[in-house]
């Protein structure tokens, strides 16, 4: 487990040089901050990172000279995404756990920026690569994403954006941190204090709401810092949270919560299976019982995606009465929250 | 470049500032065990005559001041307890080294053996970046006891750094600033916890341990199990937890590690003794790790259970307070039985 502050002081290094060198090269500074502080962590992972990276440039280079369109092209780059199976199985091939911080998040970055390379118009040139390194190791988003491409790093860059050192960057960044560091700690300490007294709350469910707030405000706090702290070297990040305690419903929900990782299943596995003729009922199960996966590889979160997924997938269009709003909101909220429990808590964990 | 440098330049001063003002407050958010055991370490008194070494079981279950009692007939004996809550053989060796750097070796060490394969802790000895040795230990000793520490035997082709858990000293040394600025920020929280280990308070390690308790009077605290429903659970907690036996071989670094502290020990000038303390309900149990203890370590074993008597060892069952320690009348009685077995060594 890493504490967020070391993270916080790599950052604040970071940020240091970044001004030191007159703002510049902000990619590379993030890129290389991000590697010392996987060398430092999780040396394993660092190089399970660097590996994927490097497959991803070969898997790019090779596909290069496919035709366009060819199925080869589009979906030769998804075995990147079997080096998440690290994540999970390396203790049996290893024989050996290691710490695999980063790998989860950074897997789907390098994915992305693959894809988007072979995409481009233009074709790619072999500079263009380079940005598969950002994607791999970007300081700020190694704990929790979010996960984006690191085209979306090299956009940023040929605009030359400025680092943005607005009172609402800091704003957001002191809010990130409170939750993080505050708000986090207490709730755990509360939902302990209560496994310690089960005559107070008992059965171990009833704990669900407050260890559920318990990761959200983590969660939270960990992407505000990521989001926010980019911005300071002038890179915005996708925002993985946009207000989720308004859903109104589950697809409200998902429009809201984990925003870049819903967005990724649905660009990256519901659009493909869709436009090859799944119906897209089981194409939405099908990349949430993915997401599901990705988080760990275990029948919690198993049954949390594939749930998620038939939850969206046979939601009802449109409630029109009022009373009917406040039993999709309830019925929404339960969902997320007893899904939460099972994934994270339960025996199925 | 300085006007773009600015604020960074200030948010670094801001936590290098909290870094050394957590230096300084020591205000650590660790149990008083920890802060007291190293205030203890680093007093100018020279070394105790006894001293008794070992866990949280060995922290409630031996009141030292009850035990000096005992023992000062003919002449004033100076016991003291050094006991940590938790197990870490690490923190442990860091302790006694600082110890006997700055108070001397002791005449008499009674060391009951750190156990730290337990079902939450699998893999034991490795990381050396225990929270308390971050906060609180002597850098260069941390450094040096890096390269020591060794996983425990494994089929596995990779390096022993390589293992989950493990620190290296650049992370490590960005952790002990991380605890000094959260030592900073808690400033006001944690004072107690510094102030409860200031001065003579330190010898005492923890409230809730005996502390010239015993012997018990009529109508003094007992500390004793509120809830004796309770115990039906210690039976079903004791036979989850993983059993394996001192000479396993998945055990190797947790006997190195020992033979080191007690090899230490020896050669600062100390005779050791090994200590076996009783379990709840774990009679046949305690008996084998006794005399694995004695066979692993080729040490005296003193082992308090076969020591008391057949009506002290029902006696002892009712007080524990959890399924490995025990309340201050279990303490009472467990010294006693422990000054007797001193007592007939000397003889």
């Amino acid at each position: 487990m890493i504490n967020p502050f070391a993270h916080l002081i790599f950052l604040a290094g970071a940020w240091l040089v970044f001004g030191l060198v007159g703002q510049r090269r902000p990619e590379l500074v993030l890129t290389l901050f991000g590697a010392a502080f996987l060398a430092s962590y999780a040396p394993v992972a660092l190089l399970w990172i660097a590996l994927t990276a490097l497959e991803a440039c070969l898997v790019v280079m090779w596909l290069n000279g496919k035709p366009r369109g060819s199925d080869l092209r589009q979906y030769l780059p998804y075995v990147l995404l079997l080096n998440l199976l690290f994540v999970d199985l390396h203790p049996s091939i290893l024989l050996f756990s290691v710490d695999t911080l980063a790998i989860s998040f950074s897997t789907i970055r390098i994915f992305m920026t693959a894809k988007q390379l072979l995409a481009m118009r233009s074709g790619y040139s072999a500079r263009e690569l380079v940005w598969v390194w950002p994607a791999a190791f970007y300081l700020p988003a190694l704990i929790v994403g979010p996960v984006f491409s690191g085209m979306d790093l090299r956009k940023q860059s040929l605009a030359q954006e400025r680092p943005d050192n607005s009172a609402n960057t800091y704003r957001f960044l002191v809010a990130g941190l409170v939750c993080l560091l505050l708000v986090n700690p207490f709730l755990s300490d509360f939902a302990n204090r209560l496994t310690d007294r089960p005559q107070v709350m008992s059965p171990e469910p009833l704990r669900a709401p407050i260890l559920f707030a318990m990761l959200f405000a983590g969660f939270y706090g960990q992407s505000l810092v990521a989001e926010y702290s980019s911005r300071l070297f002038g890179r915005t990040l996708p925002y993985n949270f946009d207000r989720p305690w308004r859903a109104a419903n589950i697809r409200d929900f998902w429009q809201r919560w984990h925003r870049s990782m819903a967005n990724f299943v649905m660009q990256y596995i519901f659009l493909p299976m869709n436009m090859r003729g799944v119906g897209a009922q089981l194409a939405t199960i099908s990349a949430f019982a993915f997401m599901g996966l990705w988080h760990n590889l275990s029948a919690g979160y198993f049954i949390w995606g594939f749930t998620h997924g038939c939850l969206l997938a046979f939601w009802p269009r449109k409630v029109e009465s009022k009373a009917g709003k406040l039993a999709e909101r309830a019925m929404t909220w339960v969902a997320v929250i007893a899904l939460s429990y099972v994934a994270n808590y339960s025996w199925l964990a | 470049m300085i006007t773009k440098a600015l604020p960074p330049i200030i948010a670094c001063t801001v936590l290098v500032g909290l870094a050394q003002a957590g230096g300084q407050a020591r205000t650590y958010d660790l149990g008083t065990a920890f802060h007291c055991s190293y205030g203890m370490t680093q007093d100018e008194r020279p070394a105790a005559d006894i001293l008794v070494v070992g866990n949280s079981q060995t922290g409630a279950g031996i009141d030292q001041i009850y035990l000096e009692e005992l023992l000062s007939k003919d002449e004033p004996l100076r016991v003291e307890k050094l006991a940590i809550t938790g197990t870490s053989l690490p923190t442990l060796r860091l302790l006694i080294d600082g110890y006997i750097k700055h108070r001397g070796a002791p005449g008499l060490v009674l060391y009951q053996p750190l156990v730290e394969r337990t079902a939450n802790n699998g893999q034991q000895g490795r990381p050396l970046d225990y929270r308390v040795n971050l906060a609180l230990q002597d850098w260069d000793d941390i450094a040096e006891l890096q390269d020591e520490i060794v996983a425990n035997p494994d089929d596995s082709a990779l390096p022993h750094w390589a293992a989950r858990g493990y620190r290296t000293l650049p992370a490590m040394w960005v952790d002990r600033q991380v605890e000094r600025i959260s030592a900073a920020l808690s400033f006001r929280r944690n004072a107690e916890l510094v102030r409860a280990c200031s001065g003579d308070a330190k010898w005492k390690l923890t409230f809730y341990w005996p502390y010239g308790t015993a012997p018990l009077t009529d109508g003094a605290h007992r500390n004793h199990l509120d809830d004796p429903e309770l115990r039906g659970q210690w039976s079903h907690a004791r036979d989850k937890a993983l059993k394996v036996r001192w000479v396993d071989p998945s055990r190797t670094s947790e006997r190195e590690q020992n033979r080191t502290l007690i090899a230490a020990l020896e050669s600062a000038g100390s005779e050791v003794v090994l200590l076996a303390l009783p379990k709840y309900g774990s009679a046949d149990e305690d008996s084998r790790e006794a005399r694995d203890l004695a066979r692993t370590f080729g040490q005296d074993v003193i082992d308090i259970r076969t020591s008391l008597s057949p009506q002290q060892k029902v006696v002892l069952e009712d007080h524990f307070r959890d399924p490995v320690h025990v309340d201050f009348a279990g303490a009472e009685l467990m010294t006693r039985t422990l000054a007797e077995r001193i007592e007939e060594r000397e003889r």
